[in-house]
């Protein structure tokens, strides 16, 4: 083929996609229309195959999950398998920091390798250099070594002590200097939660800590809570909280808080930290333990004020000591299926416990099986619920072949449907069984059962004449049947017999007789002169009667269903008539 | 450099904000083209899922993708797709009690479009793979040439040959089915 051509039918493809008209395309080349308008008829013909399901939101939602959790899991192995020169180093330091047994016989070494290091580092001008670095620069790990080393040194307990806050302060205003300068880079420090407002939190003297919908929480979290932080400061001057993991839980709230914080308030002082490039968790160097002070960390915990929205702030006995803020605690939210109903008042909604209260606004129906999302304090292992919004149900529309049928759940095709007494009609000329073809209308649930509103079987009623016989297929007024094991033959039909026939109509076949009832010749009816019966029932083989029909007799556009609410009253009324499908309510 | 391959590059770090853009921005395209190559929603959201977490193997590889992103996706998609069908000892068409119709329409009408649905994917499924991936990325996903050309590997001008032999054999399976 011409290369002409290829471009002229790529050309009018690309007009049909921007909506042109197939006749447009055409005319515009006359000279390639015979080869040209039946490709792109067929192109046209495959837009039909556009439209898909869409998928299920809980699969999506899982999907999702578990996509981050496994880049979590690869990032933490990552960075334990390979560490880069940064957190090499860093992760060197911090074993040099622990304080465990069966290290302290390589002390020595270490102390003397240390020794070494400074002075090879202090006799170069590697170490000038990277006295103003920042996270992120090249230098920075330099910097960090030699501060470590210099504490390493240090063995005078109050001037360790005093290095320690040297340098704790030292990593804050680091911090500080990215936010002020508009840096990128990650850091991770530790802290005691100072304030948390929406969107916000304080940890004690950092800059403000943006919380956002993708940070991640670890932990409950709570005014009081020491927290290790992993953030991004960002080139707008802000930083950005990504992971927040909760080390020491927060106090119980207490409406006496010790008027006399002391002067080791300030959680810090005690155990310096280093930002870190990277958010590993060895990034955090160690509290140095030369000079081990075993109540230091208590105070974190106990004096720490712990402010509520009742209480007075505490007064601030050093200049370093954070100020209280009253407490808005951040809630939570998440959206998530309905999954079980504990009690009148907690309902599992995703992975959480949701305790409902007369303040909770609650909007839509909960019901198990929907979507919500929710907006909740955590309370103990528990959430609050402050709102839950159930999210419109979609509607369903499906069809298959019946493969079980549980007392309320049956499997149609691959889908799974609750069949409710109250709430699902069937429709379908006789109770329905395995193996029948059922078109559905459901409500799309989250979880993998769907609520079934109406199942139907589709099928036809006619009258005609049975012409021919052949195996299992008759021919009845030229529509072909299947009749099978479970056909009721009724009156005993053969060739020639006038004949009702109720038939499935599967989507992939010809009918399958459901029954076949001869119907009485058609003779003048005398006038009736007593009640007649309810239902005729034909209790004898008619003589056989041809008759001149050549079209099958459609007796039912719209066949009268069968109708129950399943599953019990269906299977008892297995039996009913087929002839004239009613409904029984 | 290009928003995308600045989100693979933060990908590469295992950044989580990037890859749960790339998940959000990518899912339902992926999932839509598995579909269209098997039919079954449920074997379709699985293999999507599969997708990314292949992507997450083999996201450090520089030479993972050639040019794109969407490209590199796709390609994994179609990889999964013929593994899966490689496992299938039995190829199983696409079946009608499988299939979900569209709520708003009518039942009996969505039944023909159906029936008419799966003629056709029937009919693509006889032609050569190479066409078979031309006429769901360039005719079904709407991809460009250039996109469709870089997920098969092929130059723009192969594209436009491959895209007039598929719709020509495609036109032919059809008359031969009709």
């Amino acid at each position: 083929m011409s290369r002409d051509f290829m471009s002229v039918l790529d050309e009018s493809l690309a007009r049909l996609r921007d909506g042109e008209s197939l006749e447009t395309c055409i005319l515009d080349y006359p000279e390639h229309a015979s080869q040209l308008a039946p490709l792109l008829e067929t192109f046209v013909a495959l837009q039909t195959l556009k439209p898909v399901p869409p998928p299920i939101p809980s699969a999506m939602l899982s999907g999702r999950q578990r996509f981050l959790a496994e880049a979590a899991r690869l990032r933490q192995a990552e960075s334990k398998a390979r560490p880069g020169l940064r957190s090499r180093a860093e992760v060197w330091l911090s074993r040099l920091w622990q304080p465990v047994p069966q290290q302290r016989l390589a002390w020595a070494v270490v102390t003397a390798m240390a020794a070494l290091l400074v002075f090879v580092l202090v006799s170069g001008s590697v170490v000038l250099a990277s006295t103003d670095s920042l996270p992120g620069d090249a230098l920075y790990p330099v910097k960090l070594i030699v501060e470590t080393v210099q504490l390493t040194l240090t063995l005078d307990p109050e001037a360790h002590e005093q290095l320690g806050r040297e340098l704790n302060e030292r990593r804050r205003q680091d911090i500080q200097k990215l936010v002020d300068r508009g840096r990128e880079a990650q850091v991770t420090f530790e802290g005691v939660i100072q304030s948390m407002r929406p969107g916000t939190w304080v940890i004690a003297g950092y800059p403000p800590l943006v919380i956002d919908s993708q940070t991640t929480i670890e932990g409950n979290v709570g005014v009081g809570a020491r927290v290790r932080i992993n953030a991004q400061s960002e080139s707008n001057g802000s930083l950005r909280a990504l992971g927040v993991k909760v080390l020491v839980l927060a106090p119980v709230p207490t409406t006496t808080p010790s008027p006399t914080p002391t002067a080791t308030l300030s959680p810090e002082v005690s155990t310096p930290v280093l930002p870190a490039a990277t958010d590993t968790a060895t990034a955090v160097p160690p509290t140095p333990t030369v000079t081990p002070t075993p109540t230091r960390l208590q105070p974190t915990r106990t004096a720490t004020p712990t402010p509520s929205a009742t209480e007075s702030p505490l007064p601030t006995p050093t200049a370093t000591a954070p100020k209280a803020e009253p407490v808005v605690p951040r809630p939570i939210r998440w959206t998530g299926c309905i999954l079980a109903r504990l009690s009148e008042a907690i309902w599992v909604i995703g992975d959480k416990e949701v305790i409902i209260t007369a303040e909770t606004k609650i909007s839509g129906e909960l019901a198990v099986g929907r979507l919500a999302t929710v907006g909740a304090f955590a309370e103990g292992n528990r959430y609050r619920a402050q709102s839950i919004e159930v999210l419109d149900e979609e509607k369903l529309d499906l069809a298959g072949v019946i493969q079980e049928m549980g007392s309320t759940v049956w499997t149609i095709g691959t889908f799974k449907v609750t069949v409710d007494s109250q709430q699902t009609r069937i429709i379908a000329p006789r109770p329905l069984r395995p193996g029948d073809y059922v078109r559905v209308s459901a409500l799309r649930r989250c979880t993998e059962v769907h609520l079934a509103l109406v199942i139907e079987m589709p099928y036809r009623k006619w009258a005609g004449v049975v012409r021919q016989i052949t195996g299992d297929r008759w021919f009845i007024d030229g529509a072909e049947v299947i009749v099978n094991d479970s056909t009721q033959l009724i009156g005993n039909p053969g060739v020639g017999s006038r004949v009702e026939v109720v038939a499935a109509m599967p989507p992939d076949g010809p009918p399958i007789a459901l029954s076949i009832t001869v119907l009485p010749t058609r003779t003048p009816t005398p006038r009736p002169t007593a009640m007649p019966t309810s239902t005729p029932i034909p209790t004898a083989s008619p003589p056989a009667t041809i008759i001149a029909t050549p079209t099958p007799e459609l007796l039912t556009g719209t066949p009268a269903p069968y109708v129950d609410h399943p599953p019990d009253k269906q299977r008892a009324l297995a039996e009913t008539t087929t002839s004239t499908p009613s409904l029984p309510h | 450099m290009s928003d995308d391959l600045r989100l693979l590059e933060r990908a590469g770090t295992y950044d989580p904000v990037a890859l749960a853009e790339i998940y959000d921005q990518y899912y339902v395209r992926i999932y839509n083209y598995i579909y269209h190559r098997l039919g079954d929603p449920g074997i379709s959201e699985d293999l999507t899922a599969e997708v990314f977490l292949r992507m997450l193997e083999s996201v450090k590889a520089a030479k993972a993708w050639h040019t794109s992103l969407t490209g590199w996706l796709y390609r994994i998609a179609h990889n999964l797709v013929i593994d899966h069908y490689r496992r299938q000892t039995k190829r199983e068409g696409p079946e009608l009690n499988e299939r979900v119709i569209p709520a708003a329409d009518n039942p009996v009408l969505s039944l023909e479009r159906l029936l008419a649905q799966q003629q056709l994917r029937e009919a693509v499924h006889t032609l050569t793979e190479d066409q078979q991936q031309v006429i769901f990325l360039k005719f079904v996903e709407d991809l460009s040439n250039a996109e469709v050309a870089d997920i098969l590997g092929k130059t723009e001008g192969a594209i436009k040959a491959l895209q007039h032999r598929a719709l020509a054999s495609l036109r032919r399976a059809l008359e031969g089915a009709g």
